[in-house]
């Protein structure tokens, strides 16, 4: 007896080990994922078990209402890493010094201007006293845009400004469904809902910001340090995502608006009432069509936004584009 | 003594500060890159202060306070002396104003967005409100408490009502006056900051809420001083002007 | 300065007073706690409601308003505006008829020298003595020069001794202005000190209303006698001079020497219980006013003992604390010494006797009866 247990024991541990080892290999990334169809090759890969077949066990969180609750759980470690808007992302590193790095992007452009065709025909009436503008808080995307609207247009920043009232986009939406606005600045997929709410696109980012980043996929440097393995992984998996949705297009729509679906009935419960809050997958196919869908980053594009958002006195700190970015791993394969 | 007495009460403040930038800048636990340094405040405080950015925005805030403030508590003052001198009005009025006192002045506020608008009415409409059933209860509170005494002898002395209430009711009230005057100084910081954070586009709040989507931590606890500081300097303020009107007389009343 | 008459004075403590007060007179209003001698003040002050008339030299004044009454009225705990300084608060009830500012700093410090309180016009109230205080309450009432001053137990807070002096002075102050002046107390050594007449109340009816010799030699019930001490009342048979000051009456057996100028016709001398002084051994002392007599009963309560002592067909009452009387170890029937202290004799002649019932005040009839029974 005491030699079989000799024989049997060590055996069991052994094997106990390879199997903790393997369990321990790939620990669990908790990751934030917006409420849009921005993050469409996280919910692509989410859905097809790429994660799961690479070794990765992600938790998906969608619930990170402000850019400050996002920074926070960055910050004190809740999560790992986001599929997170850039220039929210450069507010992160540059303002509130949180030790992230963009290691892959995940698609360009994805902002528009909706309007009431009837009251608003053309930039320069934003201008005008009375006129109800909405948009997101600043620091967003789409406020960054609308102030290189302004820029581009030369418009009277203060005038514009003073028409703006801030929210957020489901409320941008209902604002513009009410008739309480003129104008929204939004970023997909709600541009494209705004619209069947009869409110029309005058601009998009194309039209504004021709080379604007859109999405990234953000991490924490202390992950790279202790677990690049995990944050090359999830580079494949993001590349390999990407690939897919602009392959199977409509299939990508399907799998993005039942994610979405399923994440407004959490986080928008007497929303889903309303018929201008269905997200379709012809809602997201249209959105999606607007949006260029790459991992690939141009440095020069992410330096001209930071110098950008450095001239409109967003970032007080010098950075440039290469101290946030780390591109090692997608050049691996 | 008073240099004894003003010594001793900065040292724990310095303290404070020091630990806080010590603790800022050491790596003592996570989530500690949303505090920065004092001393990143204080350049971020400095940097604000020359742009004039801070400036535009608390002139805003104290104008609304002002407003808001001096109508809100002159009502109260009014209102709170005729029920405290009428019997049958503070009868009538009373059960209305105990219904409503309770309501937090924020509580109003997406009424008040909807009545008023979200304009420069606003934020001064939710001040008038915190300024005035406080202030009204405390001064009909306070002519209540003179005593029937005082004002019996002044009608024996040949006085009418309205100088009674001028020379001796008002004066006599005036301690219970300004301690809801000074509890409510320092709330009308609170509720301009609130109202300017969720609805209005400029001031401290608004500052704030600027600092905070924009992640700027130094700024918000900028924005945070000045608070601290201004309902800090209302309260002192009010406890000057009311020692000046009461000190010769309050600490011997009840000899 | 006017005549007050009050009729059928009722409200929620007083029940049908009716009561006059002349010209210039001294009247004070006694009677224990909640009496109604407050509320009945307050009544002709105007500071309270009630059903029946207050006139002032015949003229209702039931809707004047206080301020336009001209009394000067100082309740009992003075009621000086705290806020104020003491010039201030002199100058307060001036500045309603005078307009003149010059007028109004002359008056005020008349007034402060008439009370002594000069060095004190730019104190504040709550910074001076309980005496200082009393004479800048004062001043303030008499600034106006009122027709009727009221006062409303002015000295109960203070100690004894000040007490004593601004009752003095007081007193000389109203017979130099000759302001009719309605005085509250409950205290009747301070009634018989200051009243010209005493009118006694109680459960908001006036009792009896008279001299201090009438309420003191006649009282109308048993009420008012146990208000006032229940006092022994010997009738005199005759009375002489014996020396100046001193004069020597002998009533049914007992002589009794008494404090008289003249001696003229004493008819009643008196004395309180507690200025019998009892003991069981002849104390040392000049033989005046000693006695000798059999105890017959004693009457005990928690503070005080009541002794009865049969002395030569008179029965004397002498009251001791009760703690004494277990030092003493007296009992009924045993033999003791009395003294009746001289000081303390008070005596009625019969020329204060003529004029006392000359202004007897009418008192409704009041059944005699023990305090706490309604009438």
């Amino acid at each position: 007896m005491l030699i079989i247990a000799l024989i049997v024991l060590p055996t069991t541990m052994l094997r106990a080990k390879d199997n903790s080892g393997k369990a321990d290999s790939l620990p669990a990334i908790d990751v934030a994922v917006e409420f849009v169809d921005h993050a469409a090759c996280a919910y692509v890969a989410h859905d097809r078990g790429w994660f799961a077949r690479d070794g990765l066990t992600v938790h998906m969180y969608d619930n990170y209402v402000t850019g400050m609750a996002l920074a926070a759980a960055l910050a004190r470690g809740d999560i790992q890493a986001a599929y997170v808007c850039l220039i929210p992302a450069i507010n992160l590193y540059a303002n509130a010094g949180i030790p992230i790095a963009v290691v892959a992007g995940t698609h360009k452009h994805g902002y528009g201007l909706v309007v009431n065709p009837d009251k608003i025909t053309a930039p320069q009436d934003l201008e005008k006293t009375g006129v109800r503008i909405g948009c997101v808080r600043e620091g967003g995307s789409v406020d960054v845009l609308m102030m290189k609207l302004i820029d581009n247009y030369h418009l009277d920043r203060k005038a514009v400004l003073a028409n703006v009232s801030r929210m957020s986009p489901p409320k941008l939406l209902l604002a513009c469904r009410m008739n309480r606005l003129d104008a929204a600045f939004l970023p997909e997929q709600w541009a494209t809902m705004a619209e069947n709410t009869g409110f029309a696109m005058l601009l998009t980012s194309h039209d504004i910001w021709p080379s604007l980043q859109g999405s990234v996929l953000v991490v924490k440097r202390e992950l790279i340090e202790k677990r690049p393995d995990c944050v090359r992984k999830l580079v494949q998996v993001t590349k390999e995502s990407t690939r897919w949705l602009n392959d199977e297009r409509h299939e990508a729509a399907r799998i993005v608006a039942a994610h979405l679906s399923e994440m407004r009935d959490k986080l928008l419960p007497d929303m889903n009432n309303k018929q201008c809050f269905d997200i379709t997958p012809a809602v997201i196919t249209r959105s999606m069509s607007r949006m260029d869908f790459t991992t690939d980053i141009d440095p020069q594009v992410i330096d001209d936004i930071i110098r950008y958002m450095q001239e409109i006195g967003y970032i007080d700190s010098v950075i440039l584009g290469g101290d946030l970015l780390n591109l090692h791993f997608m050049n691996d394969e | 003594m008073n240099k004894i007495r003003i010594t001793t009460g900065i040292i724990p403040v310095l303290v404070f500060l020091g630990l806080w930038e010590l603790l800022a800048r050491t790596a003592f636990s996570p989530g500690q890159e949303l505090l920065p340094p004092f001393t990143s405040v204080l350049a971020e405080l400095f940097s604000l202060i020359v742009s004039g950015v801070l400036a535009d925005s608390f002139v805003r805030s104290l104008s609304r306070v002002l407003i808001g403030f001096v109508t809100g508590s002159s009502a109260g003052l009014l209102v709170g002396v005729l029920l405290g001198w009428n019997k049958h009005l503070d009868k009538t009025f009373r059960p209305i104003i105990s219904l409503l006192y309770p309501i937090p002045a924020l509580g109003w506020l997406p009424l008040f967005m909807l009545w008023i608008g979200i304009n420069e009415m606003l934020p001064i409409a939710i001040i008038f409100i915190c300024s005035f059933f406080p202030v009204c209860y405390s001064t009909a509170s306070g002519v209540k408490n003179v005593p029937h005494e005082q004002v019996w002898a002044a009608r024996t002395l040949g006085a009418t009502d309205i100088r009674i209430l001028r020379t001796i009711v008002i004066p006599l009230a005036l301690p219970s006056i300004f301690t809801g005057l000074r509890i409510e100084a320092g709330m009308a910081w609170r509720v301009v900051i609130a109202a300017e954070m969720v609805a209005i586009p400029t001031g401290i709040g608004a500052l704030m809420m600027r600092a905070e989507s924009l992640l700027k931590v130094d700024v918000i606890i900028v924005c945070l001083m000045v608070l601290s500081l201004m309902c800090f300097c209302f309260e002192k303020v009010l406890l000057l002007m009311e020692k000046r009107l009461t000190a010769a007389w309050l600490n011997n009343a009840e000899h | 300065m006017p005549n007050i008459e009050l009729t059928g004075i009722t409200n929620y403590i007083c029940r049908d007073i009716a009561l006059t007060v002349r010209d210039g007179e001294f009247l004070v209003l006694l009677g224990p706690n909640g009496s109604g001698k407050t509320t009945l003040l307050n009544v002709i002050a105007g500071l309270v409601k009630y059903r029946g008339s207050v006139t002032f030299d015949g003229i209702p004044v039931d809707t004047v308003p206080p301020r336009m009454r001209r009394i000067g009225y100082i309740s009992q705990g003075l009621a000086l505006f705290p806020h104020m300084t003491v010039a201030a608060n002199i100058a307060f009830g001036l500045q309603t008829r005078q307009k003149d500012s010059g007028v109004i700093t002359r008056r005020v410090r008349n007034m402060m020298e008439m009370v002594r309180i000069t060095h004190l016009a730019d104190r504040h109230p709550g910074t001076l003595s309980g005496g200082e205080q009393q004479r800048a309450a004062l001043a303030r009432a008499l600034a106006p020069e009122p027709d009727v001053f009221l006062l409303d137990e002015p000295f109960a807070k203070l100690d004894v001794m000040i007490t004593k002096h601004l009752r003095i002075e007081l007193k000389s102050l109203q017979r130099s202005l000759g302001t009719t002046t309605i005085y509250v107390t409950h205290n009747h050594r301070e009634a018989e000190e200051l009243g010209d007449r005493i009118a006694i109340l109680n459960e908001g009816q006036l009792i009896q209303a008279g001299t201090p010799e009438e309420i003191f030699f006649e009282p109308h019930n048993d009420d008012v006698s146990e208000f006032i001490g229940s006092p022994n009342v010997f009738h005199c048979d005759h009375s002489k001079k014996i020396v100046t000051g001193l004069a020597e009456t002998t009533c049914g057996g007992m002589t009794i020497v008494v404090p008289s100028d003249d001696g003229y016709a004493i008819k009643k001398v008196a004395i309180l219980p507690r200025d019998v002084y009892i003991s069981k051994a002849n104390p040392p002392g000049p033989e005046l006013n000693r006695y000798t007599g059999r105890i017959i009963d004693i009457i005990a309560s928690p503070h005080l003992t009541r002794i009865r002592v049969q002395v030569e067909g008179h029965v004397l009452v002498s009251e001791i604390p009760t703690e004494t009387m277990g030092q003493l170890g007296l009992s009924p029937g045993e033999t003791v010494h009395l003294i009746l202290k001289l000081n303390r004799l008070k005596t009625l002649s019969a020329r204060d006797h003529d004029s006392s019932h000359r202004v007897r005040e009418q008192a409704p009839a009041v059944k005699q009866t023990s305090p706490g029974r309604h009438a």
